[in-house]
């Protein structure tokens, strides 16, 4: 889940809080409770189950005088002893690249060790980031999915081939497109504003 | 992030159920070329084609790749090509017709439409002169292909120009001999020509269309059999309505892959989008068959009563699909039944359960005509022509496109294998249940009048 980003206005501390937990219902309820009732508002968010487990990741900006202490204490407070783990910071804009072409990466076959470093091993080396990444096994077939950024001019017949190379010795399927063809096959917007964009 | 499933759904078209763009093709206007002299004609044709499409294949290979989607032909359609020869003789145009040939080698396209004649109502001198020059055209070239327009529902059928067409894919074959009358391959027949169908052999770019224009032919007839499979799998009970759906489903998913390449290739090149065809355009290949559709569906044999309502369910399910995913549709968008080039349509002709006169009525319904069809070497000019005054009958009456692509095959018999290989496929020669006997109404020539578009019963 994502929300859109709002700007904090000007003399307010925004901070960065992640929350692992055991999966129930009613989890961003308490959190999002614990973040209103001392003030904030939350600017954006991601949240996910894997396995069981409940993670969460939110920027929420505050009045200038709430700390980082007492936001973790207020999000805490709302679990029962040591189930939550809560960490909070200041929120710093980060420059990591965001631009590029964004495509999506994806890994199908049979499951083997070492798939997620290979293959994270071959982007990092072509400077490409992963925004987003997905994993799910299935009996014995797994299923990788990446949202990445690949820098202007990066070839990306070469890329999906060094991951292929990477993977050479596993029965593993590798694609790597364009994301806005998966956005001009499952939406219903314009295609022609997705190349306007 | 897009949803894993819709992801993955995706790449299983693009790699398992050959989900392709079968041709993005540049239509150049070429009128700007004429002149008394015809040197200055070749050579401004040569020049225009050669700045306009120089960089059309590494375009369309770049996005391809950005993609992973293959683009699996690129071609050209010019303005017909009787507007150059008006005032010229089939001389000339067999040169024009070896310089499009040597244009579409130096730009690396496998082939070029547009040598072509609109003659639905009259022929001028121009177009006389290109029809009588296909024999020599279609077997001097490889990459040339040709479309005559004969009918229209405003002007009824030309049964003259009707006539000397076949005549001249009878005498294309017999100078394509050694390769079973391949040259005819190369040529349509048309009622109601679309200006702005990107696949060959009838592309071509039609009047009122822009100076140079990128129109995409996509396919997936593969993509939609497997969607039906899974559903009739998944619900052995399905209705024909839930079919509809997911052939829609399927139509709407292909034509926006089609539309995504064609907008920015046609960027890329500053040239103007027209027209986004989804067509089922069947490949020999094993999956990628309109035929196999209706197998999935419950035709068990092809040609089976129920067959013709099983293409007019798909033809319909594709146009809506790709109506609702695109305001560009264009071309001919439904369903072919190239029989040649389509595994199961060849199958059940070569079984006898399909026969021309059963395809003929699936033309009724389907979005071309009679395509890829062998008969025998004595098949005459009239029998030909009887044909094409059948499906441009069937055309200008339900005011929708059809077309005639037959090879008569030198010395063929009825049954003899051919195969002409690659996308053009094989089968087996057929005939007609009464192949004579059309002679004297065909002879009379003249018009056809154009059909009253009141009183339809």
């Amino acid at each position: 889940m994502r929300s859109g980003v709002r700007l904090p206005a000007m003399k307010k501390r925004r901070y960065v809080i992640s929350v692992l937990i055991p999966d129930t219902v009613g989890i961003l309820h308490k959190i999002s409770s614990a973040v209103t009732g001392r003030g904030g508002n939350i600017d954006s968010l991601s949240q996910t189950v894997v396995e069981g487990y409940f993670t969460v990741i939110l920027t929420a900006t505050y009045e200038r005088n709430v700390t980082a202490e007492l936001v973790q204490g207020d999000v805490k407070s709302r679990f029962s002893d040591s189930e939550a783990q809560v960490a909070v910071r200041p929120f710093v804009r980060q420059m990591t690249s965001s631009s590029g072409e964004r495509c999506v990466l994806t890994v199908t076959g049979r499951d083997a060790k070492g798939v997620v470093k290979a293959v994270t091993g071959v982007l990092a080396s072509l400077n490409i980031n992963i925004e987003d990444w997905f994993m799910n096994l299935s009996g014995r077939k797994a299923v990788y999915v990446g949202e990445v950024v690949v820098p202007a001019g990066t070839d990306l017949k070469r890329v999906k081939a060094l991951v292929r190379g990477a993977l050479s010795d596993l029965d593993l399927k590798v694609s790597l497109q364009s994301e806005n063809i998966f956005r001009a096959t499952n939406d219903i917007g314009s295609v022609h504003d997705l190349l306007e964009k | 992030m897009k949803r894993t499933d819709e992801i993955l759904s995706t790449v299983r078209m693009l790699e398992e159920e050959h989900l392709d763009v079968r041709t993005v093709t540049m239509g150049i206007n070429l009128s700007d070329c004429s002149d008394r002299r015809f040197r200055t004609v070749l050579s401004r044709v040569r020049r225009k084609i050669l700045s306009k499409a120089a960089n059309l294949v590494k375009t369309c290979d770049d996005i391809s790749a950005k993609y992973g989607i293959p683009v699996v032909n690129k071609r050209i359609a010019i303005s017909p090509a009787s507007q150059l020869l008006e005032g010229f003789s089939a001389k000339e145009a067999l040169l024009l017709g070896k310089l499009l040939d040597e244009c579409a080698v130096e730009v690396n396209i496998d082939l070029i439409g547009g040598f072509s004649a609109l003659v639905h109502k009259g022929m001028t001198p121009g177009e006389v002169v290109l029809i009588k020059a296909l024999p020599d055209v279609l077997s001097g070239t490889r990459r040339v292909c040709s479309s005559v327009n004969v009918a229209s529902t405003r002007s009824g059928i030309n049964v003259d120009a009707a006539l000397l067409v076949a005549q001249k894919i009878i005498e294309t074959s017999a100078k394509t001999a050694s390769s079973h009358g391949f040259g005819s391959a190369k040529i349509v027949v048309f009622a109601n020509i679309p200006e702005d169908n990107p696949f060959m052999a009838g592309a071509y770019l039609g009047y009122g269309q822009a100076e140079c224009v990128i129109n995409v032919g996509v396919s997936g007839p593969g993509v939609v059999k497997r969607a039906v499979e899974r559903l009739v799998q998944n619900s052995p009970r399905c209705s024909l309505e839930q079919i509809a759906d997911e052939i829609k489903h399927s139509a709407f998913r292909v034509t926006r892959t089609g539309e995504l390449i064609g907008r920015e290739t046609a960027k890329r090149l500053g040239v103007v989008f027209g027209a986004l065809d989804l067509s089922l355009a069947p490949t020999p290949k094993i999956g990628d068959s309109v035929g196999e559709i209706y197998r999935a569906m419950g035709i068990e044999r092809i040609g089976a009563p129920g067959t013709t309502a099983a293409v007019a369910l798909v033809n319909d399910a594709v146009k809506k699909g790709g109506a609702f995913a695109s305001s560009s549709v264009g071309g001919m968008s439904g369903a072919f039944i190239p029989v040649m080039e389509d595994r199961a349509l060849s199958e059940a002709v070569n079984r006898g359960d399909l026969s021309i006169e059963k395809l003929e009525a699936m033309t009724a319904v389907c979005s071309v005509g009679i395509d890829m069809v062998l008969l025998p070497g004595s098949t005459t000019p009239e029998a030909v022509c009887g044909l094409i005054l059948d499906e441009c009958a069937i055309g200008v009456s339900n005011g929708k496109t059809t077309g005639v692509r037959v090879i008569p095959v030198p010395g063929g018999r009825l049954g003899q294998y051919v195969d002409f290989g690659g996308l053009f496929g094989s089968g087996r020669v057929t005939d007609f249940a009464a192949p004579s006997g059309q002679e004297v109404f065909v002879r009379r020539g003249g018009q056809i009048p154009a059909p009253i578009r009141s009183m339809t019963n």
